[in-house]
């Protein structure tokens, strides 16, 4: 009996037949969730049931999805491929071809010994710089005999780009997840990686030039009902902006719930971990997006207004 | 040049445009899911001068053809989501076309004729190159003749469409792959020298080795080499170390090369996804011929049955000295420049458009 993968179809089909949810408080969804980070961050994980592991694939993606950065999401790809690829290499041939032909839609076959893939299936899945290029090949009536091995090449590469193309643009999620995704951002994104800021350091906040979205995140925290993703939001956007300490508390003494030290470590703890502002996209997901802007960032919106130049009055002649 | 007779060349091969277009029911040949294309349309003096048109189907470009005539009627070798988004970025990809094209051009010909001519001879060698082609596209990548569509380009050159949604996902990388098995570079990476033995293809390298390995036998057999049956013998087995003393590599590849199993393509064709074509069945303004779809490849020759203009007289007088051909299956000429003659309008057409002739009062 082969083992089961988390990217066969037919093991994503039985996920879709299951129900699970955080509402439930599971505790098997929380351990496969805090699986999927680790996973994301690149540190060991133990073998473990099919369903823990399909399970644990799902979610991954999906924080990917909710922390949007491509290099994260290529070296993801790119790990679970070698990962399962090197798995692969003890299938047998007819395992090999039956996931190839099912899960990757190859054009592959068993002729004696040989296997024989579709010209067009190997161009596709074939791995830059080490496969043989097609003039090397035995191509004959449209099919190329390669080995085992260069058939469990394929799929890998067929499994990267799987993954890249799978990962999903989530909205409504449940906050475990985001918050999730919010510690991998402080922890898997490697720093040089993080883009260096251009945003000019502002001494004070135009009210006027703030997006709607963060103009209704100080109204709710005026009136106590702020929630985590809101505070997160407004933190980092703040010092996104480069609004010093003192600033940044500020604004949280508008709120009914204040507490100094508490403000005070969570804006330094905040400052330390290098957290960024979620894109739009992200607010969009959190529900906090109340309005139209031109722009994907919350920063970006607050520049383009607050810095926009006023037109002339435009003069007729005669 | 005398620009009045130009320019009243021009409307005259504009008007045949028109009336041709205008007569026209429906459309003969339309690509496949035309309105996920991007057009682009062009005058007597320029391809494209215009492009990002995008049309729901074919009744609507077929109104668009008659009320304008455009002279060049090109479509994208892609597929869009958005083919009528001007920026290429906004018009998002959804597949591309695997097309060839050889072009006379490309053929190193030395015929005794200015290069802008094309000969009977220009188009046999084409011929040649078009059905080396098509063999390739059968034997090699396994193409079933319903799949692969040939057409003439319209003036000096054909193109061969596959209708295989797979390749439609290739990418460029591929493409050049596939371009690099057909052509280019194909001798000096099958036969190359490795810790001092050359090594090179023998008959069971598959449909491209083979081809080779039978080229170089048959150009030995026609050589003065010494003892040609057992050399050959060893070129099957792939011992190409068996060549004698004197052979370096240079020279075997060139003896290999002139098997010719290389074809002339124009790869950018094939390999790049922004890349416009000509449509089929639609007249070329360079020529006033038609990129006819080709039913039978044996007996097609394009100034026989690419014209869509009739037999009436038309007078015109040679701008340049011009070779006698076979056009619309009589032969003609050859002309000296300033000749003035009544020609059949086809062919008056064709020379005029090539820019060899000026319309006259006749």
């Amino acid at each position: 009996m082969p083992r089961p993968y988390p990217f066969e179809k037919k093991e994503r089909e039985k996920l879709r037949q299951t129900s699970i949810s955080f509402e439930t408080k599971d505790p098997f969804i929380f351990d496969c969730l805090k699986r999927a980070q680790d996973d994301v961050c690149g540190k060991s994980i133990a073998k473990a049931g099919s369903k823990t592991e399909v399970v644990s694939f799902t979610l991954a993606k999906i924080l990917l999805g909710v922390i949007e950065n491509n290099e994260l999401n290529k070296s993801y790809a790119e790990r679970k491929a070698k990962f399962w690829k090197d798995e692969l290499n003890s299938e047998s041939l007819t395992i090999l071809v039956r996931m190839a032909r099912d899960d990757f839609g190859m054009d592959v076959k068993i002729e004696n010994d040989p296997v024989l893939v579709h010209f067009t299936d190997y161009l596709l899945y074939k791995k830059e710089g080490t496969s043989k290029p097609l003039i090397r090949t035995r191509l004959k009536k449209g099919f190329i005999a390669i080995r085992k091995e260069d058939l469990c090449t394929m799929i890998g590469q067929a499994i990267e780009n799987d993954i890249l193309k799978s990962i999903p643009t989530p909205k409504d999620l449940p906050k475990e997840i985001i918050s999730a995704a919010n510690e991998i951002k402080g922890e898997a994104i490697p720093k040089s990686k993080v883009k260096k800021r251009t945003t000019p350091k502002i001494k004070s906040l135009k009210e006027d030039a703030l997006p709607p979205c963060i103009k209704d995140i100080i109204i709710s925290l005026e009136s106590g009902k702020s929630n985590h993703n809101a505070n997160f939001v407004l933190v980092t956007f703040l010092i996104g902006l480069g609004l010093d300490n003192a600033g940044i508390i500020d604004i949280y003494r508008r709120s009914p719930k204040f507490n100094e030290k508490m403000t005070e470590t969570q804006v330094r703890f905040a400052l330390q971990r290098k957290y960024t502002c979620p894109a739009c996209k992200t607010i969009k997901s959190y529900g906090l997006c109340t309005g139209k802007c031109e722009k994907g960032h919350p920063e970006a919106n607050y520049i383009k207004n607050a810095f926009r130049k006023k037109k002339a009055p435009e003069v007729k002649n005669g | 040049m005398d620009n009045s007779r130009v320019l009243k060349t021009r409307l005259w091969l504009k008007r045949l445009i028109t009336d041709y277009y205008g007569n026209q029911k429906r459309l003969e040949y339309s690509p496949c899911h035309l309105s996920k294309r991007e057009f682009g349309f062009g005058s007597l003096t320029k391809k494209v001068t215009f492009r990002h048109r995008a049309f729901p189907n074919e009744y609507e470009l077929l109104n668009y053809l008659k009320t304008e005539a455009p002279a060049h009627v090109n479509h994208s070798l892609s597929r869009y989501e958005f083919p009528g988004n001007e920026q290429m970025s906004e018009k998002v990809r959804l597949g591309t076309d695997l097309i060839f094209d050889i072009d006379v051009g490309d053929l190193n010909l030395k015929h005794k004729h200015d290069a802008s001519w094309c000969c009977e001879d220009c188009f046999l060698a084409l011929k040649e190159e078009i059905t080396k082609l098509y063999e390739f596209l059968q034997e090699d990548f396994g193409f079933t003749k319903e799949e692969i569509s040939l057409n003439f380009s319209g003036s000096r050159g054909y193109h061969a469409r596959i209708g295989n949604e797979k390749v439609a996902e290739l990418n460029e990388s591929g493409r050049k792959e596939i371009c690099a098995y057909l052509g280019t570079g194909t001798i000096p990476e099958l036969i190359f020298e490795e810790k001092g033995s050359f090594i090179g293809p023998s008959y069971e390298s598959g449909s491209l080795g083979k081809r080779i390995c039978a080229a170089a036998i048959k150009e030995v057999s026609k050589s003065d080499i010494g003892n040609k049956e057992n050399l050959s013998e060893q070129l099957k087995k792939g011992n190409w170390d068996a060549f004698p003393k004197g052979w370096g590599l240079a020279k075997i590849r060139k003896l290999a090369a002139k098997g010719g199993v290389q074809i002339p393509l124009d790869s950018k064709v094939t390999t790049d996804p922004s890349h416009m074509i000509r449509m089929a069945n639609t007249i070329h303004g360079g020529s006033l011929l038609l990129a006819k779809v080709i039913k039978n490849l044996d007996d097609f020759y394009p100034l026989d049955e690419c014209s869509p203009f009739g037999k009436s007289e038309t007078g015109i007088e040679f701008a340049l000295n011009t070779p006698g051909i076979r056009f619309g299956g009589e032969k003609f000429g050859a002309f000296k420049e300033g000749d003035s003659i009544n020609l059949p309008e086809s062919f008056a057409a064709y020379l005029c458009a090539k820019g060899r002739a000026y319309k006259t009062e006749q």
